[in-house]
């Protein structure tokens, strides 16, 4: 078959409008994004890690797009091990574990060219909710436009053991003009390290009966303990406070019926390094405690000792007082 | 003529009973925390201290009226709370006796007061009943400044009735915690 000229001029022109229909393209793609590698964590309050990357949503495939190129929007989707609407790392990357061995994270997403710097939560194996406006291929006319943050409590971090924290996880869009082109995207890793932090005891506590007053004399008390920690040398700091005690760092024994007060001296001794009583007020001490054996091997190394004025018995009415000492102890 | 012997007497409620306290270890960690307990059970103390004697000295031919003589003296209270005094003697009853075998007997009053002074103007206390409330020093030598006063009241015609004689008593003063 022969094309004449008239002929040739309709296929020319059906060729272009068959041109027109195949740069409509139904296109969303997210690009690579880094793996999260937060390094070494001791007792450092939060922590945070964000990476950008681009993510484009468009009617074409094209990154420098003619003029019918249009920018569609689009939502990213995390997915982490399914377990529920939450991310997980986990000691050893073992995803069995629970509890204290596996440390809840947070996915925060923006739009850095449109955002603003809005956050939105990602919940596990669910597309947000809130759209963004996607690039063309490739991001070449803005830059990087998808910004996803991993937010980490410190009361989280704190509750863990210690070890090598792990998750993979995946990266999705849904977009195109059609709002339902779906990229299944790829895998990211996230990787966390708890360190081992120096850590403390105290124990062999026992309450201190002062006994009946009768009208004579002072009374004095002791009462020594053990206290164990692994810091450099053992050292440790001490806050001892009770519920009655006084701005001004004053102990009182309180009797609950009427809140009559009597006044006593308290002071601490760290006993393996010899040095006197310390009176106790509002500063904490310092002392050394057993770094080898949590129970000090069966022999207290410090103590408090209560110390009542004869004539602050003498004054105080009849009835029970009493307190309740606290010692706080963390490693120095 | 009557003596009051110096006397203490401290008195103390013995019975008591303590809740068990709870005292709790930390736990090991970043930190650890523990807990002491402390208890004390103060008892009901009270003590009487200063006294003195008191001497009438003679009454004869030339003496008219009644005798007054007191005696200040301190009452320590735990807490400065309340107390009374119960008065009652080695006589067993408000009365000097002769001292020489007579029979004869000089019966007196007894007055009590929470006050240094004041006593002779206080309400006369029944032999073995006990005194009005009075609020004692939480000091137990008063700070030096008696707190409690006695008085001692004989009437003329008890002397006039009685045998030449000395003529003395003990009186016993039991402080009791309110």
């Amino acid at each position: 078959m022969t094309i004449t000229k008239q002929s040739r001029k309709w296929f020319v022109a059906l060729l272009f409008l068959a041109g027109t229909v195949s740069a409509q393209t139904d296109h969303v793609e997210v690009r690579t994004l880094a793996d999260y590698a937060f390094g070494t964590y001791i007792s450092a309050g939060s922590v945070q890690l964000e990476n950008d990357h681009c993510v484009s949503s468009a009617n074409s495939l094209n990154p420098n797009p003619p003029k019918s190129g249009q920018r569609y929007p689009y939502r990213l989707g995390v997915t982490g091990d399914g377990s529920d609407s939450s991310y997980y790392l986990y000691l050893d990357g073992n995803t069995a574990e629970t509890g204290n061995r596996r440390v809840t994270i947070r996915f925060m997403h923006t739009d850095i060219l449109e955002d603003a710097g809005m956050y939105h939560e990602l919940f596990d194996s669910t597309y947000e909710t809130h759209s963004h406006l996607g690039q063309f291929r490739n991001c070449v006319q803005n830059g990087s436009n998808s910004r996803l943050r991993i937010e980490i409590n410190a009361d989280e971090l704190a509750a863990k053991t210690s070890g090598n924290y792990s998750g993979t996880f995946g990266i999705s869009s849904l977009g195109g003009y059609s709002g339902t082109a779906l990229d299944p995207g790829f895998s990211f890793f996230v990787s966390l390290t708890i360190a081992s932090a120096s850590e403390v005891q105290i124990s062999a506590l026992d309450a201190i009966n002062l006994g009946s007053y009768a009208g004579n004399g002072s009374i004095t008390a002791s009462e020594s303990f053990c206290v164990y920690s692994t810091a450099l040398n053992g050292a440790y700091n001490i806050a001892i406070t009770s519920t009655n005690q006084d701005a001004s760092g004053n102990f009182f024994l309180v009797k609950d019926a009427t809140g009559a007060k009597i006044n006593y001296a308290l002071t601490f001794v760290d006993s393996s390094v010899q040095q006197p009583y310390l009176e106790v007020g509002t500063s904490s001490l310092s002392g050394v405690g057993n770094n080898t054996a949590v129970d000090c091997g069966g022999q207290n190394n410090a103590a408090i000792a209560v110390n009542i004025q004869e004539q602050a018995l003498l004054a105080a009415e009849t009835g029970t007082f009493s307190d309740s000492i606290v010692l706080l102890v963390q490693p120095e | 003529m009557k003596k009051i012997t110096k006397s203490f007497f401290l008195l103390s409620t013995m019975a008591s009973a303590f809740a068990i306290a709870q005292t709790q270890d930390g736990s090991l960690g970043a930190t650890s925390t523990g807990q002491i307990d402390l208890d004390l059970q103060v008892l009901d103390s009270v003590e009487i201290t200063s006294l003195n004697s008191i001497d009438f000295g003679t009454y004869g031919a030339g003496n008219t009226g009644d005798i007054n003589q007191g005696d200040s003296f301190c009452v320590y209270r735990n807490g400065g709370d309340g107390y009374t005094i119960t008065p009652t003697s080695s006589n067993g009853s408000f009365e000097l006796a002769g001292t020489d075998s007579n029979a004869d007997t000089i019966e007196y009053t007894v007055r009590l007061n929470g006050a240094a002074t004041g006593a002779s103007s206080a309400s006369a206390v029944s032999y073995n009943a006990a005194s009005s409330t009075f609020n004692g020093s939480v000091f137990r030598d008063c700070s030096s400044t008696d707190n409690a006063s006695i008085d001692v009241n004989i009437a003329e015609q008890e002397i006039r009735d009685a045998t030449t004689d000395t003529y003395s008593d003990t009186l016993i003063l039991l402080v009791n915690p309110i």
